[in-house]
């Protein structure tokens, strides 16, 4: 399914991307993962009242995304850096990256909770709540 | 318009009116509820999938007037410091709580008289602790008793879940302070528990769990309450409580999902609507004997409105701790700067949670007391956050206030042609040299526990999860809403029994204590079930 953005859009997406998660720092950067279309198409499949809003932020650009980011309403620049955000986090390539594979789950150990030997000392300590 | 009748209507299907409920229900006391929110499925809630976090920044967000889901209504937030977060839905809230279950402490009812401020409650510890102690069951709370902040009571039914590598960090930390800390008590299993699973430890606690593993009322109270007769009706929104010719209340008017509306009529009305839909409900039911809404004689209704206002400090640590999973309940809590002292500029005081800190969106996009960032700031914040940092919620104790409350605005009309109800609240001086103080203290926690870097997040707007003392219970009935047993002054078999009837806030998150008022006023209706006052119908 192609969502209903222009080419146009999707480039100024890109540009604007580039600039919120550009390459180095161990990372990859946006403007390699192609994040103008299927992350971005992702995102906007889950969330698809976000894509007026969007259109409406991207048909501002111009040129020059860190003025453009620097300008934005409150609103606005939430808006777009969650989408820039939940695309680019998305993707296997960036996961990887910062050593994440999602939410596991996972079995408890029983083995204790932990600090054990401090809580039962704590258990000998005088009472310390108010009463009347 | 269609017409049924009976016995005890109870208005929520939240905690507070599944509790009720249950009890009624146990009793072979006909009880029917009408809830305007639907049944969840488990397997819809988005914490085990993979764009969990962005979905509870949309369709499962805490606030309804982001969510804007059909079973919410509207509720005008722009005169509140702090925005609304809670659910509608079979459950309640605690489909999205991070189920913190905290008794009060002994302190917490009697502020007038210890501090000088706020009022004191009609009740005391003890007269809530045999319910503290049934529910901790009911529930299927995991903790560790013996914490000397409060006196002696039995063992919590499960054992505490991990406190995690963030938690021994700081445990120890505390304790070399001597500062107060103990294991999290949670309403979350740690062991299979009365059919439900363990916990997973995904720490996906606020977008629903898929487990099970939390002590949620759709699953923990309401499938026994309905396999004991109680009747419960969903997709059904109340819009008015009916009175009799005699002043009692006889049932309600409500509207199902497709707008057609429906009578019920009952001998009595127990209202369990959280503390902003019960007090609505009341200031919409006028009539010529309460022009001011049901049960408001003394001009209480609405007020008195408490908020929890919230800070967070999140500690970043060198080495990783996969802080991103565990459970959003608490890990560990520190109660050593709740109460009164003398050396400090406020009065009460706070109290700590210790939390994971979320997946990479959290890491990303978490509001802190710092400027937009993107380009390198941005990658190392994240590298920062995620997996390596943990975050002391910090909830200090509100004070009521009369001019913090709710009000019906005529200038905004809702679906059913009634005025929106607006939240006005503002954060008070108190509250903020509590946030002011406890942030810096928790800074030193962290440090201590060798964290490199802090940063804080000095007020949450977005976190009013614990609206509260909208229709406060007292004995006096010029100053108060409902008596000691959560029934109105006014409409003598009307009762409400979920956190509006707080007379103050404590510091520690109130699920507990709602759940305890509202498994006490059901005793109290069984007992008395031969003399109490009902509608004839």
């Amino acid at each position: 399914m192609t969502l209903a953005l222009s080419d146009k859009q999707r480039n100024s997406f890109a540009e604007i991307s580039n600039v919120v998660y550009p390459g180095g720092y161990n990372h990859p950067p946006s403007s390699g993962l192609d994040i103008k279309n299927a992350p971005l198409d992702h995102v906007l499949r889950a969330r698809n009242e976000l894509v007026v809003p969007l259109i409406k932020i991207l048909n501002q650009y111009v040129t020059e995304p860190n003025t453009f980011l620097s300008q934005l309403e409150d609103h606005d620049f939430k808006l777009i850096m969650i989408i820039i955000s939940a695309s680019y986090l998305s993707i296997p390539q960036v996961k990887e990256s910062l050593e994440y594979n999602g939410q596991q789950a996972m079995s408890l150990g029983r083995s204790g909770f932990g600090a054990e030997e401090l809580v039962f000392e704590l258990m000998q300590q005088p009472k310390r709540y108010r009463d009347v | 318009m269609s017409k049924t009748t009976t016995e005890i209507l109870i208005i929520g299907a939240g905690l507070s009116g599944a509790v009720t409920a249950l009890q009624l229900a146990r009793s072979n006391i006909k009880v029917t509820c009408l809830e305007q929110g639907q049944w969840n499925n488990r397997e819809d809630y988005p914490g085990d999938k993979p764009d969990f976090e962005l979905l509870s920044m949309g369709p499962w967000h805490a606030n309804p007037n982001v969510r804007k889901s059909p079973a919410d209504y509207s509720i005008l937030d722009d005169t509140s410091d702090i925005k609304p977060m809670l659910y509608n839905g079979v459950g309640g809230s605690t489909i999205l709580y991070s189920a913190h279950w905290m008794r009060f402490l002994p302190s917490d009812f009697n502020v007038h008289s210890l501090d000088g401020v706020g009022k004191n409650w009609p009740i005391n510890y003890h007269d809530l602790a045999p319910h503290y102690n049934q529910n901790d069951i009911d529930f299927g709370v995991s903790g560790i008793a013996g914490d000397p902040a409060y006196p002696d009571f039995p063992e919590y039914p499960m054992p505490p879940l991990p406190i995690q590598p963030w938690g021994e960090r700081v445990a120890n930390a505390h304790h070399k302070m001597g500062w107060h800390w103990w294991p999290g008590s949670n309403a979350i299993a740690s062991l299979p528990y009365k059919g439900r699973r363990p916990c997973v430890q995904r720490s996906t606690c606020r977008a629903g769990c898929n487990e099970g593993a939390k002590g949620s009322v759709d699953q923990t109270h309401w499938p026994e309450a309905i396999a004991c007769g109680a009747i419960l009706k969903t997709g059904a929104r109340v819009s008015r409580i009916l009175l009799d010719q005699h002043g009692l209340a006889c049932g309600a008017l409500f509207k199902d999902a497709s707008g057609n509306t429906h009578k019920i009529e009952s001998e009595i009305v127990i209202l369990a609507s959280h503390a902003i839909g019960s007090a609505q409900l009341l200031l919409k039911s006028t009539s010529p004997k309460f022009p001011n809404g049901l049960a408001n004689h003394s001009d209480q209704v609405g007020r008195n409105l408490m908020m929890h206002p919230l800070s967070r400090v999140i500690g970043f640590f060198d080495e990783p701790m996969m802080s991103w999973q565990g459970h959003w309940g608490q890990s560990i809590y520190s109660l050593e700067f709740a109460e009164t002292r003398p050396e400090h500029d406020f009065v009460r005081g706070a109290k700590w949670n210790l939390s994971p800190s979320g997946g990479p969106l959290s890491a990303a996009l978490y509001p802190i007391d710092e400027s937009r960032c993107w380009g390198k700031p941005l990658h190392q914040r994240i590298d920062n956050w995620l997996g390596r940092s943990a975050v002391w919620g910090i909830t200090a104790e509100d004070l009521p206030n009369r001019q913090n409350r709710l009000v019906l605005d005529p200038n905004f009309i809702d679906s059913n042609g009634d005025p929106t109800v607006r939240l006005i609240y503002k954060v008070s001086e108190n509250s903020k040299r509590i946030l002011k103080f406890m942030t810096a203290k928790a800074v030193q926690s962290f440090s201590e526990a060798g964290a490199h870097q802090t940063s804080a997040s000095s007020l949450v707007t977005d976190n009013g999860w614990h609206a509260l003392g909208t229709c406060r219970m007292g004995i006096d009935a010029d100053q108060s809403v409902v008596n000691p047993w959560l029934q109105s002054h006014d409409v003598k078999n009307l009762y409400i029994v979920d956190g509006s009837v707080f007379v103050t806030s404590s510091s520690v998150n109130p699920a507990a204590t709602i759940a305890a008022l509202a498994r006490r006023t059901a005793k109290y209706i069984i007992k008395s079930r031969s003399t109490i006052k009902r509608a004839k119908i």
